[in-house]
């Protein structure tokens, strides 16, 4: 996205809101470009973001104003409305011109009920209302055909806007959770130092984690302190941070993703193990001998099907076995995880191997023929 | 290839052959066509080529053209209702015969009348809970065969996918006019053949009123009702205080194009006036392109003995109220429209109503009760057409009483009768009240019980049973085997005995988004209630693998994928593709899939589907020894994502 900083400290003045007239130099304004699906798939509006540092207390805010509604038509009545974010784009609220209340269907005003529940709809970033289409939210009462009841073609769930003000829920809701919030989690990221992203790193809120992560690997740190920071990220369970994890190790050189996979499958975190396994089936990067080497000895002692399975796969299909990784996938014969045990008897079956270990192999097939 | 089979088999050469119009596989009796001869007998028939040509010389005697077949079981009415009902019986092993009156098949749906085939098209959510099993499978055919949304390609959609059934065999153009009892039981259907003046005596041991009237049940003995239950009876809230004869109506409906230019409008001598000042405002006149709902006219006695004359006045009115947008001045935007099609044939809504051992009604529909033997589902709202129709002008002319939040259950007990034995029923003529007509009637949700009595026919045949017998000792099974065959049975988790997935050791997939690997052997093939039942993909190409710690005979593997049930894909005549319709192939669908199975270590390519069209997918195979398996999910009709139900595994 392109943004273009207008000015910082600027003189700003604003009318008619209810914010008292006074002149701020704690703001920096901010044109950039918005994709809102109800205006166009495709085409952006360029608008003006502003950051806003004037509390002294609470951390900076980001603010722009849109319109109420994205009217085709002309017909409908159009408010400016200020819409509030956090440093990390998540929605705050929004401000209407003084004496301006958001209309419902057959100009009906918000109540204090439809106000909350538009609140609530718009801190929902998963509401339905980011899948459905322009169309399928105009989509008109009158297309039903035989037997039809009124007013029902609207694919979404009722939840997600408020009762006559569907049109209004989807702009805003669009305005609220488009690229708008990259833009805000970019621009907050440049204006951080490199530790205090590590900082946010090691925080608490997840939502923190992901962001500060999100920005290193845009802004490419790969200094080890921030490596290693990163992978103490290893034990958490949430995907979406996990497959941050992987995206920032795959743009590590080499030797340190080797070391990196390593020590992500050390962590005993089934998810993260198998994230790094496939990423290492897929990777380009050539592992060594020694790395494989020690991948095996610690994955056997791992007791997951999947972890196994999918280390297998990486050595059939890049052709990297050697006599060390059969030893030591030859113990996970003696464990009592009969599946597991089936899964490595058919690799190994089909590997050169020393006559005592060509025994063992003998002898779990003996033991167990009737269940391969 | 089976149908020349079945020709080459006649055993009357040629012409015999030619005058045995079933369409379909199976073979039957050969009773030949018989000739009466006058009494003097001046002429013997030899029945071949030669006596044909000399039928114009006026010397041929009235031909008696006999026919007797024999079939395990017979479907009269091939609606949703009786298409579902043909196909599930047919598909459950029984030889199986649809006998329908008229030249097409779909009922209400067909290109004669134009209603679309709605179903639980939106709950109180907004959403709708759509139908799986027989009637998506046809609904997505249509996406695939008919992109274009004709009506008549549609009828042969539906021909298709009847005729191409092995076992079922279908009779067009021919009615049923009476049953033959004994006992109580239906040993025959006596039927005629419009075009062939064929008459036909059908054997069967169980035998599918999906016709809407009902005629072969009622000449039968069926017992029956018609008209509106007082509300006291079933303590329904919306039905009258008093039980009168009130059915609802049937309707005319019509189409008009844009024609790019002016089009002017003369309506015929039979046009009825339409009286707009006098009508109630849900009366609605636009959009007026695809024909008005409301256009209708019931009958508080014998609605079918009123047919032809409502037929006649409908029509008038039809043309009356398009005569009304055209001329009134009130329509400027209908300058340009012109007629293209107007139905000729009403479509029904109401007449008998079979009894059953359950008679369903609007409580069980407005609490959601809990049957055991739940069956199929329904969610329209209560949807009470008013009584007069079109000749009550003043009324709305529909009252939708009461819109659900959730589906609500059919039991298997208001779906065949009472006093005849071997008598099943689905569509509009099921055991229930009016009101719970105002609700059930839509087609979908008819079409799910059609499947059910389809399947518990053939469970009959199966246990030597009558239905009654299934509803007392084998309704798990039946359940179990709609559900297998992918119908959706609210609140009842699926849980065969038979299905060895259900004993794996271990499943998972290659990468997840939503759900879980481990929820495809939950028994639920939906997402519903709030719960996920699914297993989303991140990305494709995807694998899920199962492992079973001893070895499994297997043979077939059958899936459940995604179609998004929260969509309508019911063919349009305004072609929506807004909202909760879709005109296309569900972009969830899997398009491509393969199916290994491990043998001796090695990974073993058993079955791979390039172009699926169906939610449920079947692998079939000869018969392997292993002990894990892998589908490979590698393309969809366009979702980034694959998703999978359901995954179940049988030994042959
Ligand atoms: C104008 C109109 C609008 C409606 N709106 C909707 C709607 O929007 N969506 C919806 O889903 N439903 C709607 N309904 C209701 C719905 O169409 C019916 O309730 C439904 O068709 C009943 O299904 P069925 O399979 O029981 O009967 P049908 O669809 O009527 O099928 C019965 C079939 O049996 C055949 N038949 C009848 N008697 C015999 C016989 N003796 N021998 C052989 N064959 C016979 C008939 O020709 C017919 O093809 C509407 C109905 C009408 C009339």
């Amino acid at each position: 996205m392109k943004i273009v900083v207008l000015q910082i400290a600027m003189v700003f003045l604003f009318f008619g809101w209810s914010i008292p007239e006074k002149a701020v130099v704690c703001e920096t304004n901010y044109v950039v470009e918005v994709l809102h699906p109800g205006i166009d798939m495709v085409e952006t509006v360029d608008k003006t973001l502003v950051r806003s540092t004037c509390s002294l207390i609470e951390p900076a805010e980001f603010y722009m104003d849109v319109e109420s509604v994205v009217c085709g038509d002309l017909q409908c009545r159009i408010d400016i409305i200020r819409i509030y974010w956090d440093e990390l784009g998540f929605y705050k609220r929004i401000k209407l011109p003084n004496g301006v209340e958001l209309e419902k269907a057959e100009g009906a005003s918000f109540s204090q009920v439809d106000y909350k529940k538009m609140d609530s709809i718009l801190s929902d970033r998963n509401s339905s209302l980011k899948d459905v289409q322009k169309y399928e939210v105009t989509g008109s009462e009158t297309s039903e055909g035989v037997d039809a009841l009124a007013g029902a073609t609207i694919a979404l769930d009722t939840k997600s806007y408020v009762k006559g003000a569907v049109w209004t829920c989807y702009t805003l809701w669009h305005w609220v959770n488009g690229n708008i919030t990259t833009t805000i989690r970019d621009i907050t990221g440049e204006s951080m130092t490199l530790n205090a992203l590590v900082n946010d790193l090691q925080e608490n809120s997840m939502t923190k984690k992901k962001f500060a992560l999100e920005q290193l690997i845009r802004l490419n740190f790969h200094e080890s302190k921030v490596t290693n920071a990163v992978l103490q990220l290893k034990f958490q369970e949430n995907l979406k941070l996990q497959k941050l994890i992987i995206d920032y190790i795959e743009q590590l050189p080499s030797v340190d993703y080797f070391e990196a996979i390593e020590c992500l499958l050390k962590g005993e975190n089934e998810k993260i193990s198998v994230l790094a396994l496939q990423s290492l089936l897929n990777t380009s990067k050539e592992p060594s001998e020694d790395f494989l080497n020690t991948l095996s000895k610690q994955l056997v002692s791992s007791n997951s099907f999947q972890q196994i399975d999918l280390f297998i796969r990486i050595l059939e299909i890049k052709e990297l076995v050697s006599p060390s990784i059969n030893k030591h996938m030859l113990t996970i014969l003696m464990q009592s995880d009969f599946i597991l045990a089936r899964r490595v008897y058919w690799f190994l079956s089909k590997q050169e191997l020393s006559k005592q270990n060509k025994n063992q192999l003998q002898f779990f097939y003996n033991n167990n023929s009737e269940k391969l | 290839m089976e149908r020349r089979k079945f020709f080459k088999r006649g055993t009357q050469g040629a012409i015999a052959a030619s005058m045995m119009p079933i369409v379909g596989s199976a073979a039957t009796t050969a009773d030949s066509i018989k000739i009466n001869l006058p009494e003097n007998g001046i002429q013997k028939g030899s029945g071949d080529s030669e006596q044909w040509h000399q039928m114009g010389n006026g010397k041929r005697p009235h031909p008696d053209r006999n026919k007797t077949l024999d079939y395990e079981v017979v479907v009269i009415g091939g609606g949703a209702a009786g298409i579902c009902a043909a196909v599930a019986a047919a598909r459950n092993g029984a030889k199986t015969v649809l006998v329908q009156d008229r030249p097409v098949l779909g009922g209400n749906a067909s290109s004669e009348i134009r209603v679309h085939l709605n179903g639980v098209n939106h709950l109180q959510d907004g959403l709708p809970e759509r139908e799986t099993g027989i009637i998506e499978e046809f609904l997505l055919l249509n996406r695939f065969q008919n992109p274009q949304e004709s009506f008549t390609v549609w009828d042969h959609v539906l021909y298709d996918f009847v005729t191409r059934e092995p076992n079922l065999d279908l009779l067009l153009n021919t009615s049923a006019m009476r049953a033959n009892t004994k006992n109580g039981k239906i040993l025959s259907a006596y039927c005629y053949q419009l075009t062939t003046e064929l008459e036909f005596t059908i054997n069967g041991k169980q035998f599918i009123d999906c016709s809407g009237d009902g005629l072969l049940a009622a000449t039968a003995g069926a017992l029956y009702r018609t008209g509106r239950e007082a509300a006291a009876e079933f303590n329904e809230r919306y039905a009258p205080k008093e039980a009168d004869g009130w059915q609802m109506g049937g309707t005319v409906l019509l189409s008009s194009k844009d024609m790019g230019r002016p089009m002017p409008f003369e309506p015929p001598s039979f046009v009825r006036k339409y009286e707009t000042e006098k009508s109630h405002k849900g009366r609605k006149l636009t959009p007026f392109v695809e024909g008005f709902w409301w256009v209708e006219l019931g009958s508080d006695d014998d609605i079918i003995a009123d047919y032809e004359e409502n037929r006649h006045k409908l029509m008038g009115y039809a043309y009356g109220v398009w005569d009304y947008v055209k001329n009134s001045g009130k329509f400027p935007e209908s300058e340009n429209y012109a007629l293209d099609w107007v139905c000729s044939l009403p479509g029904k809504r109401e007449s008998r109503r079979f009894i059953g051992d359950f008679i369903l009604s609007e409580g069980d529909l407005l609490e959601n009760r809990n049957f055991e033997d739940a069956v199929a589902f329904g969610g329209w709202s209560l949807d009470e057409h008013n009584p007069g129709g079109i000749e009550n002008l003043s009324e709305p002319p529909s009252y939708f009483h009461a819109r659900f939040a959730e589906v609500y259950q059919i039991p298997f007990r208001s779906l065949y009768s009472k006093n005849v034995s071997n008598l099943l029923f689905a569509g509009r003529n099921i055991s229930q009240t009016h009101m719970a007509l105002s609700s059930s009637r839509i087609m979908a949700t008819c079409a799910l019980e059609g499947q059910a009595v389809g399947t518990a026919a053939a469970l009959c045949l199966k246990h030597e049973v009558m239905p009654k017998g299934i509803s007392e000792k084998y309704v798990n099974e039946l359940q179990e085997q709609l559900m297998r065959d992918d119908a959706f049975i609210p609140k009842r988790p699926a849980n065969d005995p038979k299905d060895l997935a259900k004993k794996a050791s271990l499943i998972f997939a290659s990468s997840t988004t939503s759900g879980d690997a481990k929820l495809l052997t939950d028994g639920m093939s939906r997402d519903i209630d709030g719960e996920f039942h699914h297993w989303q993909s991140d990305g494709l190409p995807a694998t899920v693998q199962m492992e079973w710690e001893n070895p499994i005979s297997l043979s077939t593997i059958e899936l459940k994928c995604d179609t998004n049930v929260k969509r309508n894909i019911m063919m349009r005549k305004d072609s929506s593709n807004e909202g909760i319709y879709r005109n296309n192939i569900p972009e969830e669908l899997m398009k491509s899939l393969v199916l290994e199975a491990r043998v001796n270590g090695e990974w073993m390519n058993i079955g791979a589907v390039d172009k699926n069209k169906t939610r449920l997918v079947k692998f079939k195979f000869n018969e392997v020894k292993t002990t894990a398996i892998r589908i490979q999910l590698n393309e969809t009709y366009g979702h980034k994502n694959g998703k999978l139900f359901e995954l179940r595994a049988y030994e042959a």
